[in-house]
């Protein structure tokens, strides 16, 4: 007699389906077809209509106070993520769980209220917004703050994707390094930097693409001046606000596209180097 | 390059790792640091190779004391348990990382570093092997490129921790061998670590046994064997039977039973008499001397036969070695006589 066709310990088919399909279906409601919708309410009155959307100085201006912020705030959030991942995987010290614990914070406070502690400390009313005052300092309603504000959101994201790897890795490479004569400083840019490259470059992906979109934190801390201290994601938010929802759309297109991207380039380095990002290269 | 060390010991947070210890490694020697886990053969490894720092005690490589000689200027070579290999770079690349990572002063050429990478791979029989990526190697052919490494740099001093820990049984009998051809070639200083008895008494020139952080018996693989300084040496190195007897006038008796050997160095009083499994031997007749007792079990090993005895009417078990020709089967009572052992003061602890 031949066997059931379907191994003894998985599903049966029918179940197997119906779990399928609902995941499909729960995926194309809530994230495919409002995807779709941003670009198609994008065109909604032609290509033209959707270029000129982007003639606008003050959109102009947002999507360079984006890059510009993002440039600052990723590289500085590759540098700590590193440390600490490299401090936290590496060193036993006292604290080291707190700072563990500390570095998942932005993921569970929401960012608006992160934006308000910001307000307060460097607020005009804030702890240190006589100083800066005094000092002719912006911080709240600028670069800077709109720049601190992104840093706070997004500074797990490196680090998390650093630290079981370099902890599951551990030790014995840069052990090895050093017994062959290489500095600490050697060993660390020619092993454990390429040991964990592909990770690295995974969570600075998503350092980005959360830089460049967050919302909340920065609605706090920058005032809305248009042509100045607006994002993208807020200038999206004022547009959409006067109906205008061409260039609304269009403006949020490009957020989704970059997003697209970022997917797209997580999915290939998964697919091209899975193994090393998650900690099982070969060995 | 002879080491020694001198009262060393290091403290970890819990558990003392080592506590004065002390010992010399004769230049050229191949010594074993043979102990279970927990033993702090590592750790004494690590400190001689500078990756760790004693809290006590020194670390002499000749007559220069190294014990603060950074881990990079110590001149070893160190061969990690999981070899260490850097997962990125070529075998090539690997056992040249020494020679490229010096000072532009003292680096030595590409030629020449090539030509050293050749003789290398030469060595440990890797030719042609040289631009694959450690993940497509065999854990054998691994762990001789990690040597190839290590030697590279013409380290002083070799160190290997259980190198061969991770390998299958016949790929270790191999790389055994050959390590110990290696030696004989390079007549290098090597220091390794191991918890395996049979590869340390193989292998090694001189084994050094540890238990709890301490030097238990420094000696020559016969030393260790035939004479060992305490009973934990005695049934770490193969297997034993612990048999409780007592001493009076210089002989030995099992409970009313003499047992035809001497032990002129026993104090009267508590004995505890250590067999191994060939050290007793089947008797056709009862006589003065002999045990009797009942075959609990046989089991086979790859070696040969081994019987599970309890003694009458003590129900004390021992293990013996089966002749190969005997016939004897379980539940068969059997007569036993006792032809040489080791005797130590009784310990307190009972039934090991």
């Amino acid at each position: 007699m031949r066997n059931p066709p379907h191994r003894p310990t998985t599903e049966s088919p029918g179940v197997r389906i119906a779990a399928t399909l609902v995941c499909f279906l729960f995926l194309g409601v809530f994230l495919v077809l409002p995807l779709v919708a941003v670009f198609v309410e994008a065109f909604g009155k032609g290509v033209s209509a959707y270029f000129a959307s982007f003639q606008d100085p003050d959109a102009l201006a947002a999507i360079r106070l984006t890059l510009t912020i993002a440039i600052i705030a990723v590289p500085l959030n590759l540098v700590f993520g590193i440390a600490a991942s490299w401090a936290i995987a590496k060193f036993e010290f006292k604290g080291k769980s707190l700072l563990i614990t500390l570095i998942d914070l932005p993921f569970s406070v929401s960012p608006v209220v992160a934006g308000l502690v910001f307000v307060l400390l460097f607020g005009a009313q804030g702890l240190l917004g006589p100083w800066l005052i005094a000092h002719r300092i912006e911080v709240i309603f600028a670069l800077p703050g709109i720049v601190l504000a992104t840093i706070f959101v997004t500074f797990p994201f490196v680090a998390r994707e650093l630290i079981p790897l370099m902890q599951d890795q551990g030790t014995s490479d840069e052990e090895a390094a050093l017994t062959l004569g290489a500095s600490g400083f050697m060993a660390f840019w020619t092993v454990t930097l390429p040991n964990v490259r592909w990770a690295l470059l995974y969570g600075v992906l998503l350092c980005n693409a959360r830089a460049m979109g967050e919302f909340g934190a920065v609605a706090v801390v920058s005032g809305h001046i248009r042509g100045e201290t607006n994002t993208m994601p807020l200038h999206v938010e004022i547009l959409y606000n006067e109906y205008n929802f061409v260039a609304a759309f269009a403006v949020a297109s490009l957020l989704a596209l970059l997003a697209l991207l970022t997917l797209a380039a997580k999915s290939f380095l998964e697919w091209r180097y899975g193994d090393a990002i998650a900690g099982r290269a070969a060995h | 390059m002879e080491i020694r060390v001198e009262h060393l010991s290091k403290d970890f947070a819990e558990t003392a790792a080592l506590r004065d210890v002390s010992v010399t490694v004769r230049s050229g020697e191949l010594m074993a640091l043979l102990g279970p886990s927990g033993s702090g053969k590592t750790t004494l490894l690590r400190v001689i190779a500078g990756l760790e720092v004693p809290d006590e005690g020194r670390v002499l490589f000749g007559d220069e004391d190294a014990t603060h000689v950074p881990v990079q200027n110590r001149g070893v070579g160190f061969v990690f348990q999981h070899y260490a290999l850097f997962r990125h770079m070529t075998v090539t690349q690997n056992i040249s990382y020494g020679l490229r990572v010096r000072r532009r002063a003292d680096r030595p050429g590409a030629d020449e570093i090539d030509t050293r990478v050749r003789s290398l791979l030469a060595l440990v029989q890797l030719e042609g092997l040289g631009a694959r990526f450690p993940a497509q190697l065999s854990g054998g052919q691994r762990q001789r490129v990690a040597l190839a490494r290590a030697l590279a740099v013409e380290p002083r001093v070799l160190l290997l921790d259980e190198p061969f820990g991770a390998l299958d049984a016949k790929v270790r009998k191999d790389l055994r061998r050959w390590l110990r051809e290696i030696h004989e070639h390079t007549g290098q200083t090597t220091v390794f670590v191991t918890h395996d008895q049979d590869e340390a008494l193989e292998l090694a020139d001189r084994v050094a046994i540890l238990k709890d952080g301490r030097i238990e018996q420094v000696g020559t693989p016969e030393q260790v064997h035939e004479t060992p300084a305490t009973p934990f040496v005695m049934s770490f190195i193969g297997d034993t039977t612990r048999l409780p007897v007592r001493a009076r006038g210089g002989s030995l008796w099992y409970e009313e039973t003499p047992l035809s050997l001497a032990a002129p160095d026993q104090g009267d009083g508590p004995t505890d008499l250590y067999l191994r499994p060939w050290d007793v031997a089947f008797a056709d007749t009862a006589e003065a001397g002999t045990l009797s007792g009942t075959i609990l079990t046989i089991r086979r090993s790859a070696a040969g036969r081994r019987a599970s005895i309890s003694l009458i009417p003590s129900g004390q078990i021992i293990e013996v070695e089966l002749p190969i020709a005997s016939l004897a089967a379980v539940r068969d009572p059997i007569l036993l006589r006792i032809l040489r052992g080791k005797a130590f003061p009784a310990s307190e602890q009972r039934g090991a």
